[in-house]
């Protein structure tokens, strides 16, 4: 019974979740990697970066998500003498909207404490109502990515030596974020609005009250991408020349720009202001993953070669034969699988199966489509994306799996698995393709949006062709170029675009 | 006849009753009219006269809002529609919802790229979709990194986003504009001791650094991350960025932006040849051949893979013009040579034809509630001061200021009120016989240095006596620091520092770091007046300077 026990919290403990994080450590700003934390703080009128540790413990529980912090710094110029203990716990509730693909979570700081000592000084977080925060993030749950944004407010009061002041800081912002199995990023824009109150009594025994003011912006930013690369084989007699690799790389940024009172001869003076700009950037160590060596006999040299070697490496093909005939036309079954395989969309049934040894009594599945039997392989994609709403039938009850894709029906499935369908102007507009006529209905939203991520373009006379028939390689090559728009120009957008140009 | 009647009013009755004729659509084939009601497979239609029919769908129904494939529950009560039927059954039915066709929401439509060329209110930009053209307006919202800016901030060179609130419209509502960012940190030159693929990381031995007109020793030992936007070339062939590696042991020249606080590789150049390098005017160049002629008669060639940097930003090979002062690294033998690097460092006041900033020095003849005249004035033209001699009243130049003009006082040191300015003695009557005031206390004429914007006065620092201008000249730079010398006050230091000669026709470059002083200057940066704490290094900066006195500084 023991050995159960033991194997059965075994069993459990390999099955949960471990989740990529990508999500900037509490709103400080701060930076990390596996071995260090490091961040800038400004409550005492100066800037001064910390660096230390930060443990990061998560809790999932149903509609429930604990998160605790712990930090534990000193400053990096160790002249200064002090120290910072920071100890956060936030709860976030999430509302699952199942009938629209959205989440809603709302998340309050639990439990917290807070200390700073520099020098003689000591900064405490007050214990009742010291600390309120409240943070609401939308996520739109989409087959092929998640999207999410959100917006903070916050406000931290802290006593100086108990009573000798106060230092209140106000903290507003938002954050954008995407997550999808090619990588995440999620980007806080945070501002800090910090006043100070501070008693001192001088040599008569008078008690003078300095105030100061100053402005924070911070802009930090945590991404993860998973990148394809191919190196060689050092050795000349081998099976193979070479293979991919996918290499995982995260790292955070962060960026605070502000605007201090000038500090004088130790003393604080807020007339004059101390303007400047501080950045901080941890890299964790890249993971690395060989994947299968292609070894196809009829690709060598064509255009798409390197396209349909990266697919195949990722099991979006699984071709058996060694001819991947790169020019016949792809099927409207294959191409769903290759997505889902590509997005790595898990397809519901197979973790249905898992469960369904219990209920063995279900009544039998039937098909959604005549031409699909339920025992046919690719049977458990089509009925995903039907499910995820990415592809339809050709009718109410056929699917035509083995017929040839059009130009479009890719597309149109493309731009579905991330959702984007959604963004097209409102019905009565023409696409730039010069045959813009002869694009289905159907298409056109998805084919302007692809056109406006830059997803498709034009032939050389500036076509689209929708209706004609997409070969094997061309598919591979929009696939390709469809996991690099959710590698790198998502991160681009989500990261550079947004600090580079605010 | 009563009989008659009765029963022609009784047929005329019935008539219009039945003119809504129940069968009418099943025989016509289609129905018209509005949604009444949706009930399960089945949808209710009032037709135009009133008769109400209750249809059932067809097996391969297409239904249709705005074109695009619905279902049922789509349709609405109230909706106009048209419908076709086969038999009694309803197998195609349409309708329109949208009011406006073809729309997005404000800034709906995004385009981000890099900026080509700029020519008035026309700028072409380099998006991934290809080179594009659009027109700024009066009212396009342009943002700085997050600071509303003027169009003229704006550099060939720069990374734009911009917003369109129509799906076809040219005309940009919002242009963001990237912050300094955007800058080419620094140009390093190094030894590749490993190219490592995975993590798009460059190791480098005797790393250094183009500083003040010559490769400076830096580190010893860098790794850094490098960009693979951009693509790489060796002497002009362009090679795979996984074949760095066969390249281990050549020299590499890197331009380098600054990637929060550590260094990234924007666009790098492996030597292919021997290196000679040169600092000249490029005179002519052939663009069927892709070559140029230094003044000094070299001819060079140079590619796509030519690393261009221009206003401190990386540009396109189309951006070098004839009469540009650059710092060449070429690549070859003898008269064979290829640019790697071609870094144009002419600097003007402004940043492309949109600015028409001026700056002028001269006598305050004469002070109006909104607007000065100068007699006897400079004008800093092709960056020296051409002067104008003003015989009579209508040669002075007429300058407007207003509640937004910043002015200086120099010898007070403060800032003063327009209403001061046009109150005080700035500008009097010197000839006057009749106030004895002006005889008594001798006062005579201010003399000011003016920053305008075409006519109107932005910022103006006033003095009691002129410079003699003829020492001043006009030097670029880039702050490397600038602190409060407990000496002599706010001193700025200039990196890579240029000075205009007048006798060359070009800027020559130093090779110390200059250091200026800003105690009795005006620095101008986005059309106002600032404070020297608040330079940053890495500013370029323009300035007409007396040897070590700035005079007026530019932040550009």
């Amino acid at each position: 019974m023991k050995k159960l026990i033991v194997s059965l919290m075994v069993f459990f403990l390999a099955i949960s979740p471990v989740t990529a994080w990508a999500t900037p450590p509490g709103f400080s700003g701060g930076v990390n990697n596996e071995y260090e934390y490091e961040e800038v703080v400004f409550i005492t009128g100066e800037p001064i970066k910390f660096v230390g540790t930060v443990d990061v413990k998560e809790k999932e529980k149903d509609h429930e998500k604990t998160i605790d912090y712990k930090f534990k710094l000193t400053p990096e110029d160790k002249t200064i003498d002090g120290k910072l203990d920071r100890n956060i716990t936030l709860l976030t509730t999430y509302t699952k909207r199942d009938d629209k693909g959205q989440t809603i979570g709302q998340t309050v700081v639990d439990k917290y404490k807070e200390t700073l000592t520099i020098e003689k000084d000591k900064y405490e977080l007050a214990k009742d109502g010291g600390y309120e925060l409240s943070k609401s993030n939308v996520t739109d749950n989409r087959p092929a990515s998640d999207f999410y944004s959100g917006n903070l407010k916050a406000r931290k009061y802290y006593t100086i030596n108990k009573d000798e002041g106060e230092v209140i800081v106000d903290i507003s912002g938002g954050n954008a974020g995407y997550k999808n199995f090619w990588g995440s990023t999620e980007t806080e824009i945070l501002d800090y609005n910090i006043t100070s109150k501070r008693n001192t009594e001088d040599e008569d025994g008078d008690i003078d009250t300095n105030f100061w003011h100053g402005t924070v912006k911070v802009q930090v930013s945590d991404s993860l991408t998973k990148t394809l690369k191919y190196s060689e084989n050092e050795a000349d007699f081998s099976s193979f020349y070479g293979g991919h690799v996918r290499v995982t790389n995260s790292e955070m940024v962060s960026r605070y720009e502000y605007n201090l009172p000038r500090v004088e001869d130790d003393a604080i003076n807020d007339r004059r202001r101390a303007i400047g700009r501080l950045q901080l950037r941890q890299k964790m160590v890249p993971k690395v993953e060989r994947l299968v060596i292609p070894k196809f006999r009829d690709i060598g040299g064509h255009p798409a070669e390197e396209y349909i070697k990266k697919l195949y490496s990722l099991d979006v093909f699984d071709e058996p034969s060694t001819f991947f005939s790169p020019d016949i036309p792809f099927t409207r079954a294959e191409f769903i699988k290759g997505v889902i395989k590509a997005c790595n969309i898990r397809p519901s049934l197979e973790e249905e199966t898992k469960t369904r040894r219990r209920r063995r009594n279900d009544p039998e599945e039937i098909s959604p489509f005549k031409d699909v039997e339920v025992k046919d392989t690719d049977y458990k994609y089509i009925k995903d994306g039907l499910e995820k709403q990415i592809i339809t039938g050709v009718s109410d009850d056929l699917f035509a799996p083995d017929q040839p894709l059009t130009k479009a029906q890719a597309i149109t499935i493309l731009i579905k698995a991330l959702g984007f369908e959604s963004k097209a102007p409102t019905p009565g507009f023409y696409t730039s393709f010069t045959d813009d006529g002869k694009i289905p209905n159907w298409a056109k939203d998805s084919i302007y949006v692809a056109k406006e991520i830059n997803l498709i373009h034009g032939d050389n006379m500036n076509r689209i062709n929708p209706n004609k028939t997409i070969t094997r390689a061309e598919t591979s090559e929009m696939l390709v170029r469809f996991l690099e728009f959710l590698q790198k120009d998502l991160q681009k957008d989500y990261r550079e675009n947004i600090i580079n140009f605010h | 006849m009563k009989k008659i009647c009765m029963f022609f009013c009784i047929l005329l009755f019935t008539s219009i009753v039945s003119y809504g004729d129940v069968n009418g659509p099943y025989r016509d084939g289609f129905i018209e009219g509005y949604v009444k009601k949706i009930v399960d497979n089945q949808i209710q239609i009032e037709e135009y006269d009133g008769t109400v029919h209750l249809l059932n769908l067809d097996k391969k129904v297409i239904l249709k809002i705005d074109d695009i494939l619905v279902r049922l529950n789509d349709f609405k009560p109230g909706m106009e529609v048209y419908g076709e039927l086969r038999g009694r059954r309803l197998n195609h039915l349409e309708s329109y919802s949208t009011e406006n066709m073809g729309y997005i929401p404000p800034g709906g439509k995004v385009r981000s790229g890099i900026v080509k060329r700029i020519d008035r209110d026309q700028i072409s930009v380099k998006t991934p979709l290809g080179e594009e053209t659009y027109f700024i307006s009066p009212a396009t919202m342009i943002l700085k990194k997050g600071e509303n800016v003027r169009a003229s901030t704006l550099y060939a060179g720069d990374r734009v986003k911009l917003y369109f609130d129509q799906v076809d419209t040219t005309s940009i509502s919002r242009m963001n504009i990237e912050g300094n960012s955007i800058l080419i940190k620094d140009l390093y030159r190094g030894k590749l001791a490993r190219a490592d693929q995975l993590e798009d990381e460059i190791i480098l031995g005797n790393v250094e650094a183009f500083h003040n007109g010559k490769w400076q020793e830096d580190k010893n030992s860098i790794a850094i991350p490098y960009t693979t936007e951009l693509p790489l070339y060796v002497g002009g062939q362009k090679i795979p960025y996984q074949n760095l590696k066969y390249y281990t042991g050549k020299t590499v020249y890197m331009a380098v932006k600054d990637f929060f606080g550590s260094d990234k590789i924007e666009k790098m150049v492996v030597k292919s040849q021997y290196e000679s390098t040169y600092s000249d005017k490029i005179e002519k160049i052939n663009w069927y051949s892709d070559t140029f002629e230094l003044a000094n008669h070299k001819n060079i060639r140079f590619s796509d893979g030519t690393m261009v940097i221009k206003n401190g930003r990386l540009v396109d090979k189309e951006s070098i013009n004839p009469n540009a002062d650059a710092f060449i690294v070429a690549d070859g033998r003898g008269n064979d040579l290829y640019a790697d690097v071609i870094n144009v460092y002419n600097e003007d006041l402004n940043n492309s034809n949109i600015g028409q900033n001026y700056i002028y020095a001269g006598r305050l003849g004469r002070i109006f509630e909104d607007k000065v005249y100068l007699k006897d004035f400079y004008l800093l033209n092709q960056h020296d001061w051409e002067s104008f001699r003003t015989r009579k009243e209508s040669d002075e130049k007429e300058l407007f200021y207003d509640n937004d003009t910043t002015i200086y006082d120099l010898e007070n040191k403060k800032y003063i009120l327009p209403k001061e300015f046009f109150a005080g003695d700035y500008a009097v009557d010197e000839e006057t016989d009749d106030d004895d005031r002006i005889e008594k206390n001798h006062l005579k004429d201010w003399h000011g240095y003016i920053y305008t914007d075409g006519d109107r006065i932005t910022s103006i620092i006033v003095q009691k006596k002129l410079d003699t201008l003829s020492r001043q000249r006009v030097t670029n730079g880039v702050v490397q620091k600038a602190e409060d010398d407990k000496l002599v006050g706010w001193t700025v230091y200039l990196t890579d520092g240029k000075d205009y000669s007048q006798r060359h026709e070009k800027w020559m470059a130093k090779n110390t770091t200059i250091r200026v002083n800003l105690e009795k200057a005006m620095i101008v940066k986005n059309e106002k007046i600032i404070s020297p704490e608040e330079l940053q290094a890495g500013d370029r900066l323009y300035i007409v300077r007396d040897d070590f006195t700035g005079k007026v500084v530019v932040v550009k």
